[in-house]
């Protein structure tokens, strides 16, 4: 699948809208359209200036086409890819090869979503697999709960791992202003949440939240004429395995093999290079597989590697500084929230949770059922 | 392209139980059949005797109580 070798394009604006468990509701157009005003005023520029539009919905199949007709865009360039969660990282790598070859100079890439107002649960527009039909599974979270069930059986990763990785993201969350669960919790708090999908808690699991976010893509060179603190898209790649969790070819290995190995030998980089990583956290799970498939680790020791690392404030690798979907927020698809948080981090405006001295940052976005994988690394434009 | 008819039989490649507020639980398992295709196929859980655990050798019948087949799965003993 395709892949951006960079730099040729930067992110210049971030901004977000309606985060949480409001008491009285907007529209999804109505937070997503707030969080685009507010990137592009992040960035400098100005509403008429976008052609470039970059959207997908869990609501809406046509969600770029209504965000283009609330905001009075007529962009050169549209593009609805839906992957799931992931799609927002994928969208920065299209973003970036449309710029590239001139079919838009202004990207920007909104999502939003009031699955929490609309229904307090996980809203979702996946279709059941015909090989899946029929079973009590509780979808998402039981197919999660099966790839966990066999990494602990082939590697021995235990329900505490998994905890470590819900208490490290409290920890963030309890630094981050504005985020929905802000309380920390113990692993013994964690492991006597009440059982979803074993061995899957309820902690286990990623908010149901409302939340709108947004980002500006321009080129390099438009970007040095703006403000200083640009990000650049150093590199991004994105991948497949399958849809359903019954077709998963290793419920322990996702693609992210693949986007990671091609991000990091297209930009020269490697896992020790990165100094602050925002990784899909779905489910506890998904970070230390992600940790294990992005080489950060071995196959099989992302229980033991978060233990004695430490991924929480304070820890020797920082991962999802603002709480992630465990805690920050989750309004159905999460991945331009990881966009925004790597940019805040890079740009130092991130406060009481800024990790010191990061340069280089890693985004990766997961969707559908560990079956799209998309990876990116950001730099300061003074980084290389 | 051919098509081909499973023998039905297989081993537990992944399996999680779903517990419900009335104490009822059930189980959800991905078994790989022997023709090397993998389905998910539920089997209900009323006791310990009833759990199915990975590498567990399995048999899948089809059961057609409701309106839409399901795929039940039980030890293959």
């Amino acid at each position: 699948m395709s892949q951006v070798n960079g730099p040729v394009t930067a992110i210049v604006g971030v901004g977000e809208a309606g985060i949480g468990r409001p008491d009285h509701p907007a529209t999804e157009l109505e937070i997503t359209a707030s969080a685009v005003i507010s990137a592009l005023g992040d960035a400098g520029i100005t509403l008429s200036e976008v052609d470039g539009v970059f959207t997908a919905s869990t609501t809406d199949a046509l969600s770029s086409l209504s965000l283009c007709e609330y905001l009075g865009l007529r962009p050169t360039y549209i593009d609805s890819t839906n992957m799931g969660g992931s799609s927002f990282i994928t969208h920065l790598e299209h973003a970036s090869l449309a710029i590239q070859s001139g079919k838009c100079s202004v990207a920007v890439i909104a999502y939003g979503s009031v699955q929490y107002s609309r229904s307090k649960q996980l809203q979702s527009p996946v279709q059941p697999s015909v090989y899946e039909r029929g079973t009590a599974a509780r979808m998402p979270v039981s197919a999660y709960a099966l790839a966990t069930a066999r990494h602990m059986f082939e590697f021995g990763t235990t329900r505490e791992d998994l905890a470590r990785v819900v208490v490290a993201s409290r920890a963030w969350a309890a630094l981050t202003p504005g985020a929905t669960e802000r309380t920390p919790v113990s692993v013994a708090q964690v492991l006597e949440s009440r059982m979803v999908s074993t061995p899957l808690s309820r902690m286990d699991c990623c908010l149901v939240t409302d939340g709108a976010g947004a980002v500006v893509l321009v080129s390099r060179e438009r970007a040095a004429d703006g403000r200083a603190d640009a990000v650049e898209l150093l590199g991004s790649a994105t991948a497949t395995s399958h849809m359903a969790i019954s077709q998963m070819p290793e419920l322990t290995s996702t693609a992210a093999v693949d986007t990671g190995r091609r991000v990091f030998a297209a930009t020269g980089l490697s896992p020790q290079d990165v100094d602050v990583l925002q990784l899909y956290d779905a489910f506890s799970t998904n970070p230390l597989l992600f940790l294990e498939d992005l080489g950060f680790c071995e196959k099989g020791e992302g229980g033991a590697f978060i233990d004695s690392v430490g991924i929480g404030p304070g820890g020797g690798l920082p991962v999802n500084t603002n709480g992630g979907g465990l805690s920050y927020c989750h309004p159905g698809m999460y991945g331009v929230f990881m966009i925004i948080e790597a940019v805040r981090q890079l740009r130092s405006e991130a406060g009481a949770r800024q990790v010191k001295d990061v340069e280089i940052a890693l985004v990766h976005g997961n969707g559908g059922r560990l079956s799209a994988q998309a990876t990116a690394l950001l730099a300061k434009c003074s980084a290389r | 392209m051919s098509w081909e008819t499973s023998e039905r039989r297989g081993v537990i490649y992944s399996v999680t139980e779903v517990p419900h507020r009335d104490g009822r639980a059930d189980g959800v398992a991905l078994v790989t059949l022997t023709e090397g295709f993998r389905v998910m196929a539920g089997f209900p859980i009323t006791g310990p005797d009833d759990r199915l655990m990975i590498n567990d050798e399995v048999l899948i019948t089809i059961e057609c109580d409701d309106q839409e087949p399901r795929l039940v799965v039980r030890a293959d003993v």
